[in-house]
């Protein structure tokens, strides 16, 4: 059992729970961008070192933070023998669920998916449940993110997003160029694909 | 349809982003010249839009 000791809740942390594939690339920045305009801190496991056990470190971050955010797009058979299907994102949701259940208010969850109605097919335990469905696409992810989330101070709409995802979006070459990266998904650019994306924002 | 999670307060600052996420001093350095060098870039791209005269139909 994971215990949150000395660590206080993230209340405006966001765990994001996606696929790391090179065709998700660009809802992967499209959540960055729409979180980080909301004014929240995404967290994702890229965070999470090698040297640790992955599952511990997943539940303490996903603990920690006070959302999040289960996209299930890409639950599907891979494509190399022995052909499996991807198990992780639902896992992770059933983590949040259960760590929800357990702290009335201090933890909400939502499922994301392309489709507004496979889930019922691939966890049929979500029936009743409501989804935010972005047909895999940049505004759908924006859409959905202003369906989840509402700040009163200063209220983001898609118009609002989407510029912040076109800005961040042409910084990104620039950005792996001076990190000498070719991978989004590495710990180190999904940092720095954040700070960006404040910087722009600020 | 869930009601939208409202939230609370301004968020979070610039300064607590990169400790929350780690980002050195450094890679936060290098970031803020990539986008000062694009936010002029933006900036040189609207004036120079501007200062096109608008299509007139003959």
């Amino acid at each position: 059992m994971i215990r949150l000791e000395g660590a206080s809740v993230e209340q405006d942390g966001v765990f994001l729970n996606i696929p790391y594939d090179a065709k998700f690339e660009r809802l992967y920045l499209a959540y960055i961008a729409g979180i980080i305009g909301f004014r929240l801190t995404p967290h994702t496991a890229l965070e999470i070192p090698d040297s640790t056990r992955r599952l511990d470190r997943i539940q303490y971050l996903l603990y920690r933070c006070r959302y999040s955010i289960h996209d299930l797009s890409r639950v599907q058979v891979s494509r190399a023998a022995p052909r499996t299907p991807r198990f992780n994102m639902p896992f992770e949701l059933g983590l949040a669920v259960s760590w929800s259940t357990q702290h009335p208010g201090q933890h909400f969850w939502f499922v994301c998916d392309s489709e507004p109605h496979r889930f019922l097919r691939s966890i049929s335990d979500l029936a009743g449940t409501d989804i935010n469905v972005h047909h895999g696409t940049i505004e759908g992810v924006m859409r959905e993110l202003c369906n989840i989330f509402v700040r009163h101070s200063e209220r983001p709409d898609v118009g609002f997003l989407m510029k912040l995802y076109r800005r961040l979006r042409a910084a990104i070459p620039k950005i792996q160029q001076r990190a000498g990266s070719r991978n989004l998904y590495e710990p180190r650019m999904f940092a720095d694909i954040c700070f960006a994306a404040k910087e722009w924002l600020e | 349809m869930r009601h939208p999670v409202v939230l609370e307060g301004p968020g979070v600052t610039k300064e607590e982003l990169a400790e929350s996420l780690g980002v050195t001093p450094e890679r936060q350095a290098i970031i803020r010249e990539i986008i000062a060098e694009l936010k002029e870039r933006e900036k040189t791209r609207e004036k120079r839009k501007s200062r096109q005269p608008a299509r007139t139909r003959r």
